[in-house]
């Protein structure tokens, strides 16, 4: 990598390359899919065609390839808000316009089951980026046409989803009211018993630890953002499993992004 | 009588004076009480049926609907005792009308504008929950506002709102006229952070309600006409308010349409 004519405060590969992500400007297409696992990119865009990896550098990695017509992206973010922060921000400086978070979720809530599909109407958020860039009391919420688009999705794909409130939260032990050890020994505070249970108590229905933080710092970019969840753990009865939920998500995603690059083409989507 | 659960005249909620069968489930929540009369004007078979401080319910059809209105009075502390005495009496959906303040060009006055979320510095629900959990419209009720504003023709906005629990530092509005008396440094950017940040309208009664809506299993969204334009420095109410009323009936409708249908948009 070269060292020279590389700015600190906006740095890049010294190839045009945007510095994390090695992705240059016009790369991608304007639509991506958004997911935790670097794993996962290669699985999203299994669901599309001529897919290929763009760029793989640390837990960031890229694909592009086409659903149904439309050329889509699938980048990964990593684990939480902070490496969250600079994949948003650096796809927008490659183009990206709007992009749909596919994650994984625990669920605190007793109607939901392993492999359901929820669409988090907003989050609280706990942590992250979005802490240094705007006060707490700023809310976190999606884009409401990318949120009526996937609802529209599942009811195409005859997928059942729940429109809920999700926490996201800069921990996935502690944070989320886990011991830290499998024994429940080591450092223990009696305010982490009670999370998950006043949490239930205002109403929340899942547990994440990227979505509030790329809803706020997408949104501070101007970037569209959405999000569709599925359930892989579940907290209240103490099971594991995706049970297909993650597959039906990327199709739910891709699906929706057709509806909005239809609504786009005409103008229909709300502007914010 | 119970100082934790007080009435009125044995039976009827102690602020409010209201038993069930005086409300509805979908409900229209204005600021003031004058404005219950003008989202009356919209319906049929009017009955005014309680007035208590400032608290006024009125109660009609619309397009065959029975809908009733409260007024919560100003600020989310008033609203607090106006939402939970509803809720308890059975209100399940509910929209606020109101007035409110544009940040955003695009906004002129009388436009409407639909919060989908709120920075929240309500003061109110942050006695409920952290400052992290965050003030928004429900989804549904917030399709079923644009829907109403499309099929009525109105011009609308959707965006992310303000209400602080201030009127004057807490919106970056000096004491005094000639900017004398206690003005600290960090009120003077109030404004420009907010534009920064996307605010594009502010008020001071939605985030509290919408924080306690969602805490109580109370689905809400609101609509609100703007009456200043902080941008262009324009006032004035115009025909905005009226249209927020008959926009607030036409969602209540739509959304009690969808409910049946289970699904929160058109094909």
């Amino acid at each position: 990598m070269a060292n020279t004519s590389v700015r600190a405060d906006a740095p890049t590969d010294g190839e045009d390359r945007v510095y994390h992500l090695r992705l240059r400007k016009g790369e991608i297409p304007p639509y991506v899919v958004l997911t935790g696992d670097p794993a996962n990119t290669e699985k999203i865009a299994g669901h599309w065609t001529g897919s290929h990896q763009l760029a793989y550098n640390r837990e960031y990695r890229t694909f592009s390839g086409t659903y149904d017509g439309l050329p889509l992206a699938s980048t990964s973010t990593g684990i939480g808000c902070q490496s969250s922060e600079l994949v948003i921000n650096e796809l927008v400086k490659v183009g990206g316009k709007l992009c749909i978070k596919v994650g994984n979720a625990s669920s605190i809530d007793p109607k939901l089951s392993l492999g359901d599909l929820v669409i988090p109407m907003a989050s609280m958020r706990k942590g992250g980026a979005a802490d240094l860039y705007v006060q707490p009391e700023y809310p976190a919420f999606p884009d409401i046409s990318i949120t009526k688009a996937l609802m529209m999705a599942c009811d195409k794909l005859n997928f059942k989803y729940t429109l809920a409130v999700n926490y996201s939260v800069s921990s996935f032990y502690i944070g989320q009211g886990r011991p830290m050890t499998s024994d429940g020994s080591g450092y223990w505070p009696s305010w982490a018993e009670k999370i998950v249970e006043d949490l239930q108590m205002a109403n929340i229905s899942t547990i994440d630890m990227d979505t509030a933080g790329q809803c706020i710092v997408s949104f501070l970019h101007r970037m569209r953002y959405g999000a569709i969840l599925t359930i892989n753990n579940d907290r209240l009865k103490d099971t594991w499993g995706d049970n297909g939920g993650f597959d039906k998500a990327t199709l739910v995603a891709s699906e929706a992004m057709k509806i909005l690059a239809d609504w786009d083409s005409k103008g229909l989507a709300e502007e914010l | 009588m119970k100082a934790s659960v007080p009435t009125f005249e044995g039976n009827k909620s102690y602020h409010l004076h209201l038993s069930k069968e005086d409300v509805t489930e979908y409900m229209i929540i204005p600021g003031s009480p004058e404005r219950t009369m003008k989202i009356a004007k919209n319906w049929t078979d009017v009955k005014e049926v309680a007035y208590n401080l400032q608290y006024k319910t009125v109660s009609g059809v619309y397009k065959g609907m029975p809908q009733a209105t409260t007024s919560t009075g100003v600020g989310a502390a008033s609203a607090e005792i106006c939402l939970n005495e509803l809720h308890n009496l059975g209100m399940h959906t509910c929209i606020r009308v109101g007035t409110s303040g544009s940040l955003d060009a695009r906004y002129d006055c009388a436009t409407l504008v639909i919060p989908l979320a709120i920075v929240r510095k309500d003061g109110t629900s942050s006695c409920y929950i952290d400052p992290e959990f965050p003030a928004f419209a429900d989804t549904r009720v917030a399709l079923a506002l644009i829907e109403a504003c499309k099929r009525l023709g109105f011009k609308y906005g959707v965006g992310l709102h303000y209400s602080p629990g201030s009127f004057f530092l807490g919106q970056s509005r000096p004491l005094n006229e000639d900017g004398s008396g206690y003005f600290p440094t960090w009120t003077h950017h109030v404004i420009d952070d907010l534009q920064s940040a996307r605010v594009v309208s502010l008020e001071m009664d939605t985030s509290g309600p919408f924080v306690q809506a969602h805490l109580s299993n109370i689905r809400m969204g609101a609509i609100v006409t703007i009456v200043a334009n902080r941008v262009l420095n324009t006032w004035g109410y115009y025909d905005g308010e009226e249209k927020a009323c008959l926009a607030a009936s036409e969602a209540l409708k739509i959304l009690s349409e969808w409910d049946k249908k289970g699904k929160y948009y058109e094909e």
